[in-house]
């Protein structure tokens, strides 16, 4: 077991703006996207450990039925590195919406539907974690998005009895486009041995100041 | 400048994968020698052309969206052949194999930026996944195939006793949420040992055959019917009442005794005994409502067979 990564203060600090800089950003160029106004939620940053890892993200996510769509994130493999997985949560929403958030014209099949999902969630994770790594001054690669699953419960998002980690640090995006119930959330995980590196940078980057 | 490896651009050319580039005009910068064989275009005929020129099969719309979003968003974009089978239809190399129509393809799109850290173009991989959408598809097939295994009963092809006894207890789930009712019959071939013995066994199977036939055309479509075990068969009929649904005992009872099996020339007649219930507005279970069909069957035999008896019939009298 290790210890649950202890974050400085000025590191929170730091993180909680560099996130915000990068959201501010993320919505900015949704909205140019979207040719909507795309509200970003204040990112919530927090740590969780694997063991209670179910009743984190039951409080995290309080909807009952979800889609949900993951992705990983890496810089260059080098030790330590930074890595993580995004997780995209739909809930509750209509398809049509979401096809007419990217101009979609074709007539929707359940493979449609599966697209869209992913179409969407690489678009609101590409944008987040860019607008992150520009702070970072690091360069994020990506792996292809991944449907975790249509119409599921919170509790099967991770298989807990196989988690590598112990702690992870989430970070918490909300998003809503105006005129449209459209809501989704984006959760940033990342491993602890991530989060090691992580603080690495974030020091660095004070030091600077 | 670094010392550039003079034979980069062929490298290009070496990789087992599509790879080609496009301008935001969709004017192509680079096809490689993948591209060139499984297209009817050459490098040298296709750079320089707009691509939906010379593809207008090609979805334009959906391409321009993805495009579009590359360059304002500077990232990557994915397609997988699970949702989108493939990009350009390209032959599958499987020529004598076969089992599909065209190559599977995993697609990415990457924006290539320039000096100020605009994107420039965009380039687009393509893999070919045939072999693996092929194995996923036996995979899925195989499951659907041993799903239908583990529900139904072969020689009647009705559904088994553990498939039937689990759809029968999400439907008497279904009646206590939504305050609803459901109907439950359960008949028993009449001496049917007799049958076996009489005629052999495969006129015993051909009895049991001919009454799921029977069923199937008596039954609605809404009405679960499964082979309980032996010559034992159970129905349940969601939203029927006990006056409806003694009213379809008695049917099923003269469809099975009005026609007796044609076995090698031999006419073998049959009969049922049936016991049926229905559930309480009060409280229910599905293994007292199974005891309840099964009690009134038990009644029905011993009162002299091919009957219905109507469980709550049954206990008032007493």
């Amino acid at each position: 077991m290790s210890n649950s990564p202890d974050f400085t203060e000025d590191q929170r600090e730091y993180l909680q703006e560099i996130c915000n800089i990068g959201m501010g950003q993320a919505g900015a160029s949704l909205s140019v996207l979207f040719e909507q106004y795309v509200t970003l939620s204040v990112p919530s940053i927090e740590v969780i450990s694997a063991e209670n890892a179910t009743e984190s993200l039951r409080r995290l996510i309080p909807a009952e039925q979800i889609s949900a769509v993951r992705q990983g994130f890496y810089t260059h493999v080098t030790d330590p590195n930074f890595c993580g997985e995004s997780i995209t949560i739909f809930s509750g929403t209509s398809f049509e919406e979401l096809a007419q958030l990217i101009a979609f014209e074709e007539e929707l099949t359940a493979e449609l539907e599966q697209e869209l999902l992913l179409e969407i969630s690489n678009i609101i994770n590409g944008a987040c974690l860019s607008g992150i790594a520009e702070q970072l001054l690091e360069r994020f690669f990506h792996t292809p998005p991944s449907v975790i699953g249509q119409n599921i419960a919170v509790e099967d998002l991770l298989q807990t009895d196989q988690l590598q980690w112990d702690h992870a640090l989430s970070i918490k995006i909300k998003y809503s486009v105006e005129k449209q119930s459209f809501e989704c959330d984006l959760l940033l995980l990342m491993p602890d041995f991530a989060v090691k590196y992580l603080q690495e940078v974030l020091n660095k980057l004070l030091d600077e100041l | 400048m670094t010392n550039k490896f003079p034979y980069a651009e062929d490298v290009v050319d070496c990789i087992d994968n599509g790879v080609f580039v496009v301008d935001k005009n969709f004017k192509v910068h680079l096809w490689n020698d993948f591209m060139s064989i499984h297209s009817r275009f050459s490098a040298d005929q296709i750079i320089g052309l707009k691509l939906f020129e010379c593809f207008p099969e090609l979805p334009q719309k959906w391409f321009e969206r993805k495009v579009k979003s590359i360059y304002l968003l500077k990232n990557q974009s994915y397609t997988s052949w699970e949702q989108r089978p493939y990009l350009f239809k390209f032959p599958h190399g499987r020529s004598v194999t076969g089992g599909v129509e065209h190559m599977y393809q995993n697609c990415c799109f990457t924006p290539i930026f320039d000096l100020d850290n605009n994107v420039e173009c965009v380039c687009v991989t393509i893999k070919n996944v045939t072999d693996l959408a092929i194995k996923a598809k036996q995979l899925k097939d195989a499951v659907v195939q041993l799903e239908h295994i583990s529900s139904i009963d072969g020689l009647t092809q009705l559904y088994n006793r553990a498939h039937w006894e689990q759809r029968f207890k999400t439907e008497v789930e279904r009646v206590k949420r939504y305050k609803s009712k459901v109907s439950l019959i359960m008949f028993d071939m009449d001496h049917f040992k007799k049958i076996n013995d009489q005629y052999g066994h495969l006129a015993g199977d051909k009895v049991l055959k001919q009454t799921a036939e029977r069923c199937l055309n008596l039954f609605r479509s809404v009405d679960v019917i499964g082979r309980y075990g032996g010559e034992e068969f159970c129905i349940f009929l969601p939203e029927t009442d006990i006056t409806n649904t003694g009213l379809v005992a008695e049917k099923l009872r003269h469809i099975i005794a009005d026609t007796p099996v044609n076995f090698k020339s031999k006419e073998i007649f049959i009969s049922a005994s049936i016991g049926f219930t229905c559930s309480s507005e009060k409280e229910n279970n599905y293994e007292t409502l199974i005891k309840e069909a099964d009690d009134a069957l038990y009644i029905a035999k011993n009162n002299g067979r091919n009957q219905c008896i109507n469980f709550l019939d049954s206990t008032s009298d007493d």
